[in-house]
């Protein structure tokens, strides 16, 4: 397990290593993310000098040539019991790498159970994860990913609900 | 003659319906969810261009929301706790505008006609939605000092979603809507108190348990428990409150919220109040 630092608080996080996309100098100078083979999910590699980042990223879909927020609470952790308490800059340690829990493709409970009214799945798509690193406010884009549009929710056991439609 | 809806060419069509799941509790979390509501609705502009800036989306308001949680301790000097969360201050106003984004007034995205688009010209919009909840299963009573946990919970949400296009102009035609409500209702018991995180015992509650849609509603909508705040900005959004009642960094509310209520013993709390 990699660690995560800031003001004396530790949380911990998991590792690999990684592809680019759009912003490749940004990726390279702090991280790089690589989707996995489920989409949604990715790892992100801290470069050596270590990669500080906003607790939260987004997950962008692609709309023609431009890309629009399709879910804005991506949280930096592996683990959701860890969402609550994150602190706002955290600092992936170098070379470390975080697998953080994966996108769903819903806009409300997308990563981390919650309360939801308006709750969208978003797939079919082409998407991206954006990360903002702390302080420069620079950005740190993963490559695009497709996602289908056989939505299945499923729940933190990983028990799966089929969708009717 | 600039672009004009077409008269009776609003349509909303039903895709799919919105089932309950059983609750579940899952390594110490209570779920609450269902399968999703589908719709899609469409309507034709006619005249000729310029027509750029006519929009068709779906409005939704939550009218009515039921949600409290009773927890008790193994044992009635272990006391109990009653979380009203549907009223003040937990939850502020009665019914709000629900929306993806915040600042926007359409639930979603809405389809919208270019200045290049040859009319008459028929714009189609989907709708989606799958509420759900979660709550933790355990929460410390602060009179005993002991472990309460969940025993029954009531969560109501009732919607109306209204197909609504946008003139350039800004302004909103109201052309069809429907209600639609999902309800879970449940009593709850751990195998075994001394392991929360293990299996539970889930009896739902018939009557309190399931989900209703309406049939098409044609026109503006005339509830006057919502029709006012349909596209009133200055309106809370329904994902927004969500913090209010369920605040971090647990999702549960704090010891001394006048919504919070705790007894050293097993309490009858009136969950009408």
């Amino acid at each position: 397990m990699a660690q995560f630092r800031r003001s004396g608080v530790i949380a911990r996080f998991a590792g690999v290593a990684a592809a680019l996309s759009v912003s490749v100098a940004s990726q390279t100078a702090m991280a790089q993310i690589r989707n996995l083979s489920q989409p949604g999910a990715f790892a992100i590699t801290a470069s050596p000098s270590g990669a500080p980042f906003a607790k939260q990223g987004r997950i962008e879909r692609q709309n023609g040539a431009s890309w629009q927020n399709a879910f804005n609470e991506f949280y930096l952790v592996d683990d959701c019991r860890a969402a609550a308490t994150v602190p706002a800059c955290v600092t992936l340690a170098p070379g470390a790498e975080l697998r953080p829990v994966p996108w769903n493709g819903y806009s409300c409970n997308g990563q981390c159970p919650r309360d939801c009214k308006g709750n969208v799945y978003r797939p079919p798509g082409v998407f991206r994860l954006v990360l903002t690193e702390c302080g420069s406010g620079a950005m740190v884009t993963g490559e695009p990913f497709f996602m289908g549009g056989q939505a299945r929710m499923r729940d933190r056991s990983g028990r799966s609900l089929p969708r009717t439609r | 003659m600039a672009a004009v809806l077409k008269r009776g060419s609003s349509h909303i069509k039903f895709d799919a319906f919105p089932t309950v799941s059983r609750p579940t509790v899952n390594h110490g979390k209570a779920s609450f969810e269902c399968s999703s509501i589908e719709a899609t609705g469409t309507v034709t502009l006619t005249g000729s261009q310029p027509a750029a800036g006519w929009a068709l989306g779906f409005l939704q308001v939550e009218w009515i929301d039921t949600n409290w949680l009773y927890y008790r301790g193994q044992q009635n000097d272990h006391g109990s706790i009653f979380f009203q969360r549907s009223r003040p201050p937990a939850r502020p106003i009665k019914a709000c505008r629900d929306t993806i984004v915040e600042t926007d007034i359409y639930y979603d995205s809405p389809a919208t006609l270019n200045a290049t688009d040859a009319l008459p010209m028929t714009l189609t919009v989907d709708h989606f939605d799958q509420p759900s909840t979660t709550t933790s299963a355990v929460v410390t009573n602060s009179l005993t000092g002991e472990d309460n946990f969940i025993r029954e919970a009531q969560l109501e949400y009732l919607f109306c979603t209204v197909l609504s296009a946008r003139d350039p102009a800004g302004t909103f035609h109201h052309l069809k809507s429907f209600y639609w409500n999902v309800r879970w209702q449940a009593r709850f018991l751990p195998h075994d108190f001394d392991v929360p995180d293990g299996a539970w015992y889930v009896t739902p509650i018939a009557a309190g348990q399931g989900s209703a849609r309406s049939h098409v509603i044609e026109g503006e909508p005339t509830d006057k428990r919502f029709k006012d705040i349909l596209t009133d900005p200055a309106v809370s959004t329904c994902n927004a409150i969500v913090p209010l009642y369920q605040p971090p960094p647990d999702g549960m509310l704090p010891v001394g919220h006048p919504c919070r209520r705790e007894s050293s013993v097993w309490h009858s709390f009136d969950v009408r109040v």
